[in-house]
């Protein structure tokens, strides 16, 4: 068997390659693809506990965010082909109109 | 509730709100009356101060007291209502009721054919009531609430004519001095509540920190406040300067009001606060000089005056004068005996004064009248019976107390205001020559020559003229000045007379014979040397109108009170633009740079914002973790 610990690696690997994705990349869909990564990580804790404790109650979490994850998504990339007709542009660092 | 204070104090005042009401509604029945109604209430009043003054003559010296319950209460100090007619007050309760009586019975005939008379008389009775309530109260504030009421009157009354501005302006301006006064009577009463801890008098008589403070600075702050009131109300130098400027209102108000009573009111405040004058010396020498300079400052001026009620006018102020000077000179019986006398005589001059404006339709110029001695017979012997009084022929009523006046200044070693006051009388003797001369002596000029079917006033002008005639003949008496009850009254205050190094014998003839030497002399100069006076006057006639107009005081205090007022003005204007406004705007300007630092974190940068959220996040993080609350 995998040793648990390893899940446990793994999914914060996973969530640091995520977050930093979030903070760094310049691309808005890029950005997306990072919360992406960052979701599944907390899936996949979800999923590990489920097994070490015996009970189904990680396996439902995770469908919950899954679904969350998909409209999530639908509207956030609905969001960004506004913002592409918009600014003409998809890079974060050219886009502030909330500044000031 | 003791009926004799009801039935003194309470007539005037219904009096005064039943035909104020009927001033505004102008019902014609009422008006006829108007002056009858006043009457009435007076005459009541009248009556309930005599019936309290027999009181007074037993050997029940008890005051009566209407008490009205409580009416401040500030924590540790409480003031009641309280009214109390004792030896003092009883006196000026009969004065202002009598006067007042025959004043309302004057003006019944002299406003009768005036449009505003119900007003008139609804102002008049209700300076009688504030003026009952300033000699009756027991204590500083209702004696104030008194005050302040006759200053109001005062402006009312002689305002009276309103639509002629010069008149409103003589009004404002009685108002605006009266309060300058009254400034120092209510910092008087400030620093007494601050020192002894309560205003009413009987607390203030017995109170045990007067003995200890004699002489402290206190006490001379405190009398010195109140005496700045007794300036104002009593229109001594420099404040006297809106008694002139009263003449603009009817007659009868310059009789009762700024000869018999409301100028009457600040020495009757220095005789009631004796009790804690006499401690007070430098304020008492402060006092007794400030009385003989008004005194012979004022009859300087009514020597060169041409306005018969003006003559008048200046004569009130000096004569004033003389009674401060007694207060200021340890003895303020003599001062009162005085003010009593002259209530007499000067409210008989001036009511004899409106005979002659009335019978001549207004003319007040003494340089176009003469020989009225013929045309106006009773007004003239009235007349001469207030000039005998004022000038001091013995033995009638002025001659008796300002005698008292001048031997009690000397006699208390007061040598140079002694001088300035005889010089006084004789200026007084001189000045009511000239007037008497001048309107009633010689042949007919102008306005008597152009005016038809001069005769006297109708009996209800002359009848209170003749009794007051009276009263100034015989007022030296002793039974007519109150004399049991006021030396009662100056034992119970411990005023002692000394007998200084000449005797009142002798000082009584030395006074008498050169006051009437004074009298002949004028009477002599003006008969004989007429041409001679005339010419030595028009060499002299920029002098002589200097000191007509008051020695340019008047325009002195008025012009310094407009440019100072002026320029602190523009001092506060200025102070409020730069400093005031400064303050607000700088408020703002601070807010507004705070909200431009701030605002540089909104960059618009979402990445950033996330960022923040994940340092954030660890610092939190790392905070809960070491196991911070």
């Amino acid at each position: 068997m995998i040793p648990f610990e390893h899940y446990i690696y793994l999914s914060l690997i996973l969530f640091s390659i995520g977050l930093v994705g979030l903070v760094v990349r310049k691309d808005a869909i890029t950005v997306f693809l990072s919360v992406e990564i960052m979701l599944n990580a907390a899936n996949l804790l979800f999923v590990a506990y489920s097994r070490v404790r015996g009970d189904e109650f990680g396996h439902t979490a995770a469908f919950v965010v899954i679904a969350v994850a998909a409209v999530e998504a639908a509207i956030g990339l609905a969001i960004v082909i506004r913002l592409k007709k918009q600014s003409g542009t998809l890079d974060l660092n050219e886009i502030a109109q909330l500044k000031g | 509730m003791n009926t004799q204070m009801l039935f003194l104090m309470l007539p005037p005042v219904l009096g005064s709100f039943i035909l104020g009401f009927f001033s505004f509604i102008s019902y014609r029945r009422v008006e006829k009356i108007s002056g009858w109604i006043a009457l009435l209430a007076i005459v009541i009043s009248f009556f309930a101060a005599l019936s309290m003054l027999a009181g007074f003559y037993g050997h029940d010296t008890h005051p009566v007291v209407l008490d009205l319950g409580s009416w401040m209460k500030l924590g540790a100090f409480h003031l009641d209502l309280v009214f109390k007619v004792d030896a003092l007050s009883t006196v000026f309760t009969v004065l202002i009721t009598g006067v007042g009586l025959l004043v309302h019975l004057y003006s019944i005939g002299y406003m009768s054919h005036d449009e505003s008379r119900t007003r008139y008389f609804s102002c008049l009775n209700l300076f009688c009531a504030f003026m009952l309530v300033l000699v009756t109260g027991s204590s500083l504030p209702i004696i104030f609430v008194g005050w302040e009421g006759v200053g109001l009157c005062s402006f009312l009354l002689i305002g009276f004519w309103y639509t002629d501005k010069a008149n409103a302006f003589a009004g404002r301006k009685a108002f605006v001095v009266n309060r300058i006064g009254d400034a120092g009577f209510l910092l008087g009463m400030f620093l007494i509540l601050k020192t002894f801890g309560s205003l009413d008098i009987s607390v203030l008589e017995q109170h045990s920190l007067l003995s200890s403070l004699a002489g402290m600075p206190v006490l001379e702050w405190i009398m010195l406040f109140l005496f700045i009131g007794c300036v104002g109300k009593s229109a001594q130098f420099p404040f006297y300067i809106w008694l002139p400027d009263a003449m603009a209102g009817p007659t009868p108000v310059s009789a009762l009001i700024h000869a018999a009573t409301m100028v009457t009111a600040g020495i009757y405040l220095l005789c009631r606060m004796f009790f804690m004058l006499k401690l007070a010396p430098m304020v008492m020498d402060l006092i007794a000089f400030t009385g003989a300079l008004t005194a012979f400052f004022a009859a300087t001026i009514a020597i060169f005056q041409s306005d018969i009620k003006k003559v008048l006018a200046y004569s009130t102020v000096s004569q004033l004068g003389f009674m401060v000077l007694a207060v200021g000179a340890g003895a303020p019986d003599a001062g009162l005996y005085h003010l009593i006398t002259h209530a007499y005589f000067k409210a008989l001059l001036f009511l004899a004064a409106g005979s002659v404006i009335h019978a001549l339709h207004g003319e007040q110029n003494i340089f176009n009248m003469g020989g009225l001695r013929t045309y106006l017979p009773g007004t003239a012997i009235t007349f001469i019976c207030g000039f005998v009084a004022i000038t001091g022929v013995p033995p009638f009523s002025g001659w008796v107390t300002k005698d008292a006046i001048l031997h009690a200044v000397f006699s208390h070693g007061h040598t140079t205001l002694f001088v300035l006051a005889f010089l006084s009388a004789l200026m007084t003797a001189g000045y009511m020559t000239r007037l008497f001369h001048f309107v009633f002596l010689g042949n007919p000029r102008q306005s008597v020559k152009s005016a038809k079917n001069i005769h006297d006033s109708p009996w209800v002008m002359m009848l209170p003229m003749w009794i007051l005639a009276l009263l100034s003949i015989l007022g030296g008496m002793g039974a007519l000045r109150f004399e049991t009850i006021l030396e009662g009254w100056s034992h119970a205050q411990d005023i002692k007379h000394l007998d200084g190094p000449v005797s009142e014998m002798t000082m009584n003839a030395l006074v008498t014979l050169s006051t009437l030497g004074a009298m002949f002399t004028v009477f002599y100069l003006y008969n004989k040397k007429y041409a001679r006076l005339e010419s030595m006057a028009q060499q002299r006639q920029k002098l002589i109108s200097f000191i007509q107009r008051e020695y340019g005081l008047n325009q002195f205090l008025v012009g310094g009170a407009t440019y100072l007022s002026a320029a602190l003005s523009k001092l506060f204007a200025w102070l409020d633009r730069s400093w005031i406004d400064g303050a607000v705007n700088s408020v703002a300007r601070v807010s507004m740079i705070l909200a431009g630092v701030i605002s540089k974190i909104q960059t618009g940068h979402v990445q950033g914002y996330s960022y923040a959220v994940v340092v954030g996040f660890f610092v939190l993080a790392y905070y809960l973790l070491s196991g911070g609350v």
